[in-house]
């Protein structure tokens, strides 16, 4: 996240601390409401699925502002909350496609490729959903750029090196299929 | 911000009924909403304050009780009368306002410093052990309701204080940024 949205999530706890409930409630659908959306469509079947897990998301975050002590550890926690929420909603629909990959080779230690650029978007977006889940998730977090790797693997619950290694065969699946699409 | 990142984002269709069905349904959720436990204890502060009210009222009228108390009385009578401000709008929509109960509260040592001012006039005009006692028992209750009242003011402040700076550190990352761009 920015500098600028990480004072945002500060003042939203301030807000929500004064008992400004609304406006929080309002500063947290505008922060976050499009990224974890994107996110969840990631994790869920439906974009109605979707629509509920971050109505429960949100529910969810907005009680436990009262006891959350650091501000800028809201992001991480909103993205932690959206997937348990979207975890219990899977298993409520009895369609669970395991979150973790069984290829979890470690990750080649060679400099990151050219990055994707606003042109490949559409065929990113398309691309993703061919991703297995586990790669889906952690490559959608990145791009979303609202966390940082210690904190993509905090919200996964997995090894950081665990985060890296999955964020190299995803790019590097990704970039087969795009390739693939353009010939 | 990246450009990746957002047309990524607007790639991704948004619902506008669902949007807006979010809206409202995160303004209800803004909302304290009563538990079954809070709302029979509103109702019981109601029942308790109307029945206050209607005696604070009998009072004034009763020849026998003296002046001092007729005027404890009263206080009580506007206090509670006060409060069904609060509790019958909070009890009929099931949600409390939590920033007019904040704000009733610091009417909280006003209320004990008049029952003070009259429990100080009862001992002047009757010097006993029992209204001397009373007299007590109010300086007590508002030490206590200005302690609150003061400890919430100085975490305000804080509050006020750490706001006002977020706001300006907020206004000079925007202004980074735009330097950045140009």
């Amino acid at each position: 996240m920015t500098e600028k949205e990480l004072i945002r999530c500060e003042l939203l706890a301030i807000s929500h601390r004064r008992g400004r409930r609304d406006e929080a409630a309002r500063e947290l659908v505008a922060l976050f409401q499009r990224p974890v959306l994107f996110y969840l469509r990631r994790l869920v079947q439906s974009e109605n699925d979707a629509w509920d897990v971050l109505q429960e998301t949100f529910v969810s975050v907005l009680k436990a502002m009262t006891t959350m002590r650091d501000p800028r550890a809201l992001p991480a926690f909103v993205y932690r909350t959206a997937r348990n929420a979207a975890l219990a909603h899977q298993r409520r629909q009895r369609r669970e496609e395991p979150l973790s990959d069984d290829v979890e080779q470690a990750a080649e230690e060679t400099p990151d490729a050219e990055p994707f650029r606003a042109d490949d978007a559409g065929r990113v977006h398309r691309g993703l959903e061919t991703l297995p889940l586990a790669q889906r998730e952690v490559l959608t977090l990145f791009f979303l750029e609202d966390l940082s790797i210690a904190q993509i693997a905090e919200v996964i619950d997995v090894p950081q090196g665990t985060v890296k290694s999955r964020l190299f065969h995803a790019k590097r699946a990704l970039r087969q299929r795009l390739e693939g699409g353009r010939t | 911000m990246n450009e990746f990142r957002e047309t990524l984002l607007a790639l991704e269709p948004l619902s506008d009924q669902r949007r807006e069905r979010l809206e409202l349904e995160v303004k209800a959720m803004a909302e304290h909403k009563l538990s079954g436990l809070e709302w029979w204890y509103q109702l019981a502060g109601v029942v308790g304050a109307v029945v206050f009210v209607v005696i604070a009222a009998l009072m004034q009228i009763t020849p026998k009780v003296d002046r001092t108390d007729k005027m404890i009385w009263a206080l009580g009578g506007v206090v509670s009368a006060a409060s069904l401000f609060i509790s019958i709008p909070a009890l009929m929509k099931r949600s409390q306002n939590i920033r007019r109960l904040t704000s009733l509260s610091k009417a909280g040592p006003a209320a004990a410093l008049g029952i003070v001012i009259v429990l100080l006039m009862n001992v002047i005009a009757q010097p006993t052990i029992t209204n001397l006692a009373w007299l007590m028992a109010g300086v007590i209750w508002l030490m206590l309701a200005t302690g609150i009242v003061l400890y919430n003011r100085i975490v305000t402040a804080e509050l006020d204080g750490k706001e006002q700076s977020l706001r300006l550190e907020y206004r000079l990352a925007e202004l980074m940024e735009k330097m950045d761009r140009t």
